[in-house]
């Protein structure tokens, strides 16, 4: 049986789990363990965060080799606190994420990745090789690209069933294999005869939502998802962009930051960039209207909730903001707003 | 109408000092102080940068930015019970009822015109992630140029040499737009003046410990967060000045009997800004809050040599914005230092940083046998006090303690 | 032929029967109860027999409300919203702005001219201000809850409930009824707490409300005192309220079923 890394958060660069020898293993936050890590963290947190570290006290999690964290958002940052309490034999590297976008916060964060690097490799006494990362991001590199070229598909046309299929072969690259993961994305790649009636085109964004089961109920109500932008979906397979920088943690950090990032890191060049890529995204991918999907208590999101809505209000697009947590119970309460949603903007 | 609330602050406070030209009357000096700063901040004519919490105000000052963090506006609102209005703003523009009020109330006063326009905006990365995505949205609203100070969250070299990197950035930045450059001689004064409050506070802080202690609950509220807005000034150092020679004269007179101080207590994170008699209660029962989380030195002197350098390093090594093992290894050694009976935790609702290791914290407490009351409450937006139910609280956790 | 449509809310149960002209044949509004099944077909029953036609009479049924897929005999099933939007545009066809404020949700819809939904917004999933907070502070005040909307008749001070949540509210109308204060200032209060949330709900989906004509469905609209309240905080003379404002949703959903087979 492989050995397996746990990491959380969709900053984490898989190759390199990889590359040292590990398989990733995301824990995502779906488990029957009871509801306790408001106890020893907060009841008002981000329910991603508390339902993985329930996982944690429940000893719902399959043997790890060691954990990475990413300081990501207040909510991450208080996982990595509790696990030191919940899990305290496991390995633990942290890692420092700037905020913003630009050269000095680019050097610091190659620094981390290559930090993580060195202590991945030494926790399987594997000599450091830069040559095993650059062969583990260009197999990456070629996921993306198969991801990417699925989404363009779903775009164009409605598949039922493709969005959930897309999902799982998201969720076996990080939970499994990247290899399995592509070879999955190279089947699947020459889809049925598309349905040409009845859903309404729409995109949908926000923090987390990896459930295949979500895509599919998502079709029973009308909606025919066209792009998706979620930590679990197109932000987590992030093309890493190596011809621009021979430095791979270089290429690494410039790649996480830059392409489709969480509402948590901005540019501050252009503030509220996020506004203008949900709509440009939007656009691009033929969608009628935008469905926001966000978890309670999730800040970086909900303190960006107001100026995304302007945005698509300016440019006419029809929006619908959902909150929920991570259980397929909040999503089921979501069908009336869905299902009207869908009747307003007609197929 | 916000410069007008300042502007009577300022009369109101200097009439009555000028009655009382003997007195000491510290926390009246550094109100006016801070109406000062606010009356500065709602005349048009200053340089202004709104920013994060923990910006370097000594640095801004010394480059003639008139600079404060926006939670000090929640603040203000909240104290003067007008802050609902703009709640309901922001809340109606979208922005959940979820989030932090400081920040709440301050996107209700940008929608509603009620804040300076700022010249720039410099945010910080700490001490949490929703402040800073309030500062994106004051950029995205004022369309104005927004520098980004991410402070590392672990203290290692590469962090401080990162950190002071992007504040020489930041002197560029602010120069740019000021079109004045940074004068060594100003930064050498503003860090002087640093040093010389930063000296002051310890010994303040250090009066502050004697049992019993010649703080009321009153005094030293909320003081260690809002003092680092003038500590670069000499007004600054007058305040702590001033401030260190009530308290020797409380000491001198027997200000607080040591009948009256039944129980020393621990204030955890900020007080609560509106009028809630949570003090008087306190007062009733013999409670003091001999110590507030906040009011700590935790920095070495500034280097003038090495200003940058000292910067990062200050900024960086705040317990509260580092690891949970760190911040809790703090409250512990000030439980110890100021012998304190127990502590309270205001775990302020939408607080993901301050109160999202709320149970560990208790724990912490437990291991060095302190009892903790947490109290779920709201510290800005009081729509949703349950007041009786928090009295009931703090009556039964003094009764406990005594 | 006749056109069925049934509006399976948390609360209550309605049924409307309407011919080719859209007139309304029959309606009804029965308490849901437990078990939905049974009143579905309770009400299909009552407005069948006042009606007096057979049920293979109907042309088609469409079913709305939070429990139209249980309606197993439906030809279709529509969200409350789009109902609600179909059935005041049937009764009061200038409405641009839509209050229905039902059993557990509350919503605020934008019309365009045509009557179909622009924008719609709803209550998150804390039942302050719904059918349900009602009969909770009803239930607090110890009246009957078609006595609450005429409670306020009087009162004259500006008392406003501060708690948003129906938990909480409780106990702050149980601590008021405590310290004596009259029933028709708490009644007022409430009022002007619902209609704040209400008012937030309509502006999320309407900045401006200028020159727009607003009208309110669902069973609370039959409440005087909370549809008062909310003209005042939207500062508007009046809300226009249909005479059955609990049918409306069902009304709609059997013109939806007329349009379909018309269309």
């Amino acid at each position: 049986m492989s050995k397996k890394i746990g990491f959380t958060c969709a900053y984490t660069p898989v190759p390199l789990i990889e590359a040292a020898g590990f398989s990733p293993f995301r824990i995502f936050p779906e488990s029957k363990a009871p509801d306790q890590a408001g106890h020893l963290l907060h009841d008002n947190l981000c329910p991603h965060v508390k339902k993985v570290l329930d996982r944690a006290l429940e000893d719902d999690l399959p043997e790890l080799e060691g954990m990475v964290f990413i300081n990501s958002c207040d909510s991450m940052r208080r996982l990595a606190d509790a696990w030191h309490e919940a899990r305290p034999d496991d390995p633990i590297v942290l890692l420092d994420l700037p905020s913003g976008i630009n050269s000095l916060s680019l050097d610091f964060l190659s620094k981390e990745y290559k930090r993580l690097a060195k202590i991945l490799f030494k926790w399987n006494s594997e000599p450091f090789s830069i040559k095993k990362i650059k062969n583990e991001v260009a197999k990456w590199n070629l996921l993306a690209a198969s991801v990417k070229k699925i989404e363009d598909t779903m775009s164009k046309d409605f598949f039922p069933g493709y969005a959930s299929g897309l999902q799982q072969i998201i969720n076996t690259a990080a939970t499994d294999s990247t290899d399995k993961a592509l070879l999955m994305a190279q089947n699947k790649i020459d889809p049925e005869k598309p349905v040409k009636d009845g859903q309404s085109p729409v995109f949908v964004f926000g923090n987390l939502l990896f459930d295949p089961k979500v895509y599919d109920l998502f079709e029973e109500w009308n909606v025919h998802v066209t792009a998706s932008d979620f930590c679990t979906t197109s932000r987590f397979v992030t093309p890493v962009d190596t011809a621009t920088d021979d430095n791979i943690f270089r290429a690494l950090a410039s790649s996480y930051m830059e392409q489709t990032p969480c509402a948590r890191t901005m540019d501050t060049a252009k503030p509220g960039d996020i506004a203008q890529k949900i709509v440009q995204r939007a656009k691009e991918s033929n969608a009628r209207g935008v469905i926001g999907f966000t978890l309670k208590f999730c800040d970086p999101y909900l303190a960006r909730i107001p100026m995304i809505r302007q945005a698509l209000q300016k440019e006419s697009i029809p929006f619908l903001m959902l909150e929920g947590d991570c259980t397929m119970g909040s999503m089921g309460q979501q069908q009336t707003r869905i299902e009207a949603f869908t009747e307003m903007l007609g197929v | 109408m916000m410069y007008d609330h300042f502007d009577n602050a300022v009369k109101g406070i200097t009439d009555k000092l000028n009655q009382d030209p003997e007195g000491i009357n510290a926390r009246k000096k550094y109100v006016l102080e801070l109406s000062r700063l606010g009356k500065k901040l709602y005349s048009k004519d200053e340089n202004i940068a709104w920013c994060g919490v923990t910006a370097p105000f000594d640095l801004l000052g010394s480059m003639g930015v008139t600079s404060c963090f926006v939670e000090f506006v929640g603040a203000m609102l909240s104290s003067t019970q007008t802050a609902d209005y703009f709640f309901e703003e922001a809340e109606d523009s979208g922005f959940a009822t979820d989030s932090c009020a400081y920040h709440r109330a301050v996107m209700g006063a940008v929608l509603k015109n009620a804040m300076p326009r700022p010249d720039f905006i410099i945010g910080t990365s700490s001490p949490c992630t929703a402040g800073l995505a309030v500062m994106e949205n004051f950029a995205h609203q004022y369309k104005k140029d927004f520098f980004l100070l991410n402070v590392p969250q672990n203290y290692t070299q590469d962090a401080i040499k990162y950190l002071s990197a992007q504040l020489e950035e930041m002197v560029r930045f602010v120069s740019d737009h000021t079109k004045r450059p940074l004068s060594k001689q100003k930064l050498g004064i503003a860090l002087e003046n640093f040093n010389a409050s930063s000296q002051l506070l310890k010994e303040i802080y250090d009066l502050a410990k004697t049992k019993p202690s010649p703080v009321d609950n009153n005094i030293l509220k909320d003081f260690g967060t809002v003092i680092t807005l003038l500590m670069g000034t000499q007004e600054g150092v007058d305040i702590c000045q001033a401030f260190k020679d009530e308290l020797n004269h409380r000491i001198k007179t027997s200000f607080n009997h040591a009948s009256k101080e039944k129980i020393r207590l621990m204030w955890i994170q900020n007080r609560i800004q509106y009028p809630f008699p949570i003090n008087e209660m306190l007062d009733d029962l013999g409670a003091v809050i001999v110590v507030d989380e906040l009011n700590d030195v935790t920095w070495e002197p500034m280097d003038p040599d090495k200003p940058f350098e000292s910067i990062a390093k200050r900024m960086i090594s705040i317990p509260f914005s580092m690891d949970a093992s760190e911040r809790i290894k703090h409250l512990q050694d000030l439980a110890v230092a100021y012998r304190i009976d127990g502590a309270i935790n205001p775990c302020h609702w939408g607080c993901r940083q301050g109160t999202g290791i709320r149970g560990l914290i208790s724990k912490g407490f437990k291991d060095i046998n302190v009892p903790v009351l947490n109290l779920e409450i709201d510290c800005v937006d009081s729509r949703n006090l349950a007041k009786g139910q928090i009295e009931t609280r703090v009556e039964a956790f003094l009764e406990m303690l005594s | 032929m006749i056109f069925l449509g049934i509006d399976i809310g948390s609360l209550s149960c309605d049924a409307v029967l309407i011919d080719e002209e859209k007139n309304i044949l029959a309606s009804s509004v029965i308490l849901t109860g437990a078990k939905n099944i049974e009143s579905i077909a309770r009400a299909k029953k009552n407005v069948l027999d006042a009606a007096g036609i057979m049920e293979k009479d109907i042309r088609s049924i469409i079913a709305t409300g939070y429990g139209r897929a249980r309606v197993k005999e439906k030809d279709a099933a529509v969200t409350e919203i789009t109902c609600h939007a179909k059935g005041i545009k049937h009764v009061i066809p200038e409405t641009r702005i839509l209050i229905d404020i039902g059993g557990q949700d509350s919503k605020a819809m934008l019309l365009d001219p045509d009557g179909n939904v622009v924008d719609f917004a709803m209550n998150d999933k804390c039942a302050a201000g719904t059918g349900r907070f009602l009969e909770a502070m009803a239930r607090a005040l110890e009246v009957d809850i078609t006595e609450l909307g005429d409670l306020d008749k009087g009162a004259t001070s500006d008392l406003v409930l501060s708690s948003m949540c129906t938990v909480f509210a409780e106990s702050e109308v149980i601590s008021l009824i405590a310290c004596g204060t009259e029933q028709k200032e708490i009644a007022k209060g409430l009022n002007r707490s619902i209609a704040a949330r209400t008012h937030s709900l309509v502006k999320r989906v309407a900045g401006n409300i200028d020159g727009l004509t607003v009208s309110m469905s669902g069973g609370v609209a039959r409440n005087k005192g909370v549809v008062k309240a909310i003209a005042q905080s939207m500062n508007l003379e009046k809300i226009n309220t249909p005479e059955t404002p609990d049918i409306i949703g069902a009304l709609g959903a059997a013109i939806i079923g007329f349009e379909k087979i018309h269309r």
